[in-house]
């Protein structure tokens, strides 16, 4: 079971930042084959990003099996 | 306004759409416009309100330092217009104006539209230049002005172009987007000016063949005391798969949210059964771990 990372308060911020990323390199070679993670500019991350500020409103979290209102067009237009 | 006070005699006829139409750096253009209303303070204009300072210019040291001096007279300037490969130009414009205003405003009208940019920046750095030298004692070479203006205008052209391009792309996405070019072409401008200024890929990129990509950002509210989640999964078709949004509390520094973000992204992919997802975040501390 991994620990409840989220937890962690205060504290040196720096060995807390690599506490989560330690614990996601381990979870991510662990659990997928060979998943990459990758960097993009922001606006290339715009979807995630406008998604990001939406889960604040929300009260609590939520999953979408359809495209949110909040990135419809967004979505629409990185189609092309 | 005009009803209130009589102020015609501050009116200084000119093209003025000629400096706010250039598409260069606001300094650039503010400068332009107090060069031409004459309040630019220069030693001319400062002895003429009563500053006890000398007149002479402070990059010779030999003329009277009013603006046809500082930007279009000094031996300074000259060197600027001709590595500029202006010179013959301003010369031969200077000949037929009796004002530097006159001077700027027939150039910015007769200048092929890159150039008048470029002269316009040149302006701002010969302006600096001579601030360097009175302020911190800096001398620059005639060079060194005229290759750092050329990466200013480059670079502000890059990044407003890029703006322009993706604003297009999410015309009608949301409004929060300009706030995220805003920042990014801040961004950019940090990256280009260390580095030649490469065009850089700001669109966003399915994922290779047979692959999902996860995207994955923070956002922090100070005033909720929490950190929210996005995460956007879409097939290398573009099309949408899922999506996700949480919030913790408390709020926690950019770092460890972004760090957080993709913890839940690899928890959530992993719930889903999910194997074939390659994640995506625009915190480079976070991809570079």
């Amino acid at each position: 079971m991994p620990r409840k990372l989220w937890n962690i308060k205060g504290g040196n911020d720096i060995s807390e930042f690599g506490a989560i990323m330690d614990e996601c390199r381990k979870n991510c070679n662990y659990w997928f084959e060979n998943s990459k993670v990758e960097f993009s500019r922001r606006q290339a991350n715009v979807a995630a990003h406008t998604l990001a500020r939406e889960a604040i409103s929300l009260a609590s979290p939520h999953v979408f099996d359809d495209v949110p209102f909040c990135i419809s067009t967004l979505i629409f237009n990185e189609k092309v | 306004m005009k009803n209130i006070a009589d102020n015609s005699h501050l009116y200084r006829t000119g093209n003025w759409g000629s400096i706010w139409k250039l598409k260069v750096l606001p300094k650039v253009k503010n400068l332009l416009w107090r060069i031409c209303q004459g309040c630019l303070p220069t030693r001319a204009r400062l002895l003429d309100k009563g500053v006890n300072c000398t007149s002479l210019c402070a990059m010779c040291d030999e003329s009277y330092e009013d603006t046809s001096h500082v930007f279009f007279d000094c031996l300074r300037a000259r060197i600027v217009w001709q590595q500029s490969l202006l010179l013959s130009k301003v010369i031969s414009v200077m000949q037929k104006s009796s004002t530097t205003a006159e001077i700027i405003f027939t150039l910015l009208q007769e200048l092929p539209q890159g150039q008048a940019e470029q002269f316009a920046t040149l302006l701002w750095s010969v302006w600096k230049s001579r601030n360097l030298r009175v302020w911190e004692n800096v001398t620059d070479t005639g060079q060194v002005i005229v290759e750092p203006a050329k990466q200013l205008l480059q670079n502000w052209n890059l990044v407003n172009c890029k703006k322009q391009i993706s604003g297009a792309a999410g015309a009608a996405a949301a409004p929060h987007t300009t706030a995220i070019m805003t920042d990014s072409a801040a961004a950019v401008m940090t990256d280009s000016a260390a580095t030649v200024a490469l065009p850089v890929q700001c669109k966003w990129l399915k994922p290779h063949q047979e692959r999902l990509k996860c995207n994955v950002d923070a956002s922090f509210s100070e005033a909720l005391n929490c950190v929210g989640f996005g995460l956007c999964i879409r097939d290398e078709y573009r099309n949408f798969i899922k999506a996700k949004t949480l919030w913790l509390i408390p709020i926690c520094s950019s770092d460890v949210g972004e760090a957080l973000g993709l913890y839940h992204a690899i928890q959530w992919v992993r719930e889903l059964q999910l194997s074939n997802v390659d994640f995506e975040l625009d915190a480079k501390k976070v991809v570079e771990y």
